[in-house]
């Protein structure tokens, strides 16, 4: 048995003791919340301002997978751009009524590619305006890893998945594990900043890839890794999915914090509605950084664990 | 019981029954109906709408005070609390509701989220609590301008 499942089958108290030990050993004590624009956010001693950070879809609501979790619905709510020149104009737009940066992401190809190369010119333009920019790259090949990196391109992100059957029933895709390390491993080369991605449940609510995918996320040695829940969307084939048990996002959570001690560990955007505070309190015993949009609950719950809140209106993975 | 169509305001897109007020205060977008003695109080068809398809609501609050949040609401587009118009006492949460928050999208001025024994008459009569239709009219030609700003 490997050193990974060695750990996963630790029982989760345990887990999350020894990762709250490494947070408290590795980093001040404080939760960071990240709120960008692309949700109104509002708790108690906060509220977000609209426009501050916003996603940018360059391919509309299209989107060539159609993923059994999504199925373009993502997509729906991020600004639409057709052409670099209207990527301008959105930055131009943005940038004047004080942004302070864009994430830019899309539908996928067929090959799980987003398709970014027509808009590489315009975001180095936002970046001359003094936008930050990131990326949703999926699948990316050397040569466009190098590109990215020569547009100013901040940091990309990436789903990382580790399970075959969940690229293929899933993403519809036709790859293995191998191609996310192999994209993670251009980035890299290419001097990016990384910022993987686990889908805990993404197979059906199931647990399949994701210790796969910390292990492939592990070896790449990244600055953040964003930890994200399935949430079953109206309209998609995941409508009815029961997500994944609160404690098993913990447990994994805790063994990506053990095994990356001292990298930015964080929960990110998606979460499902049931159990959301559940997921968000066990998460910060598991040493979590960041959490975008909490809910007042968890809010209250890291701040009677001694944890200071500090606020942000940037993508949790530039906190 | 169906309106008729003059007893319906429509502004751009929305619908406003005038069989109940619209709270602009806080611009908390909640309608309030009144039912015997007691208030139903809900979304209305702006914020149902441009919040996107709701995923959570949970009541917060017994009592409520005007102006103060008695709700938690999360959807696509928004993380956020529900504003109470009037003083009063929570008497029944529907729980159709919180478990399918989705209704409130389907059918806002359906699916109303408490019904409340208000503090007093009163409570029914401020300005903040819109009833007329050119003044609704107004407000939420401004919420449109404003949504489109953002």
């Amino acid at each position: 048995m490997r050193a990974i499942e060695k750990l996963r089958d630790k029982p989760l108290e345990e887990l999350l003791r020894t990762a709250w030990e490494l947070r408290k050993k590795n980093f001040e004590d404080v939760l960071y919340v990240s709120a960008p624009s692309a949700k109104r956010y509002e708790v108690a001693n906060f509220r977000n301002s609209p426009g501050s950070f916003v996603n940018v879809s360059v391919t509309g609501k299209a989107c060539e997978l159609r993923c059994e979790h999504c199925r373009g619905k993502l997509l729906e709510s991020m600004h639409h751009v057709a052409s670099g020149e209207e990527l301008v104009a959105l930055g131009r737009r943005l940038a004047e009524r004080g942004a302070r940066g864009v994430l830019i992401s899309g539908g996928a190809t067929r090959d799980g590619r987003v398709p970014l190369r027509d808009f590489l010119p315009a975001m180095r333009k936002l970046r001359e305006m003094g936008l930050r920019v990131i990326v949703h790259s999926g699948l990316v090949s050397e040569e466009d890893a190098l590109a990215l990196r020569r547009a100013g391109v901040e940091q990309v992100l990436l789903d990382v998945i580790g399970d075959e059957a969940t690229i293929r029933e899933v993403y519809h895709l036709d790859r293995a594990p191998a191609d996310y390390a192999r994209a993670l491993e251009n980035l890299r080369r290419a001097g990016l900043s990384i910022a993987p991605h686990i889908v805990a449940g993404l197979y059906r609510g199931e647990f399949r890839g994701e210790y796969e995918a910390l292990r492939i996320i592990t070896r790449a040695e990244p600055e953040v890794i964003v930890v994200v829940v399935l949430s079953p969307l109206y309209g998609t084939p995941f409508e009815g999915v029961e997500p994944p048990p609160a404690e098993e996002v913990a447990r994994l959570v805790a063994v990506a914090r053990i095994l990356n001690p001292s990298a930015k560990l964080n929960l990110g955007c998606a979460k499902p509605a049931g159990s959301k505070a559940e997921i968000e309190a066990l998460a910060i015993d598991a040493g979590v950084n960041t959490i975008a949009y909490p809910t007042e609950e968890a809010l209250e719950y890291a701040e009677k664990r001694g944890l200071e809140l500090r606020f942000s209106e940037l993508c949790c993975t530039l906190v | 019981m169906e309106l008729k169509a003059e007893q319906v305001l429509k502004v751009g897109e929305y619908e406003f029954p005038l069989d109940r007020l619209y709270y602009r205060g806080r611009n908390a977008h909640i309608w309030v109906k009144r039912e015997g003695d007691t208030l139903l109080l809900g979304i209305d068809a702006f914020l149902a709408e441009s919040a996107g398809y709701l995923n959570y609501l949970s009541v917060t609050a017994e009592r409520l005070e005007r102006g103060e949040a008695f709700a938690n609401i999360e959807s696509a587009k928004f993380v956020s609390k529900l504003y109470s118009p009037v003083a009063g006492r929570v008497v029944e949460v529907n729980r159709e509701v919180m478990e399918n928050p989705r209704l409130v999208n389907q059918s806002p001025y359906e699916a109303w989220i408490v019904r409340v024994k208000p503090s007093s008459e009163a409570e029914l009569s401020h300005e903040e609590l819109l009833s007329e239709s050119e003044e609704i009219k107004a407000w939420i030609e401004q919420e449109i301008a404003r949504l489109e700003e953002e």
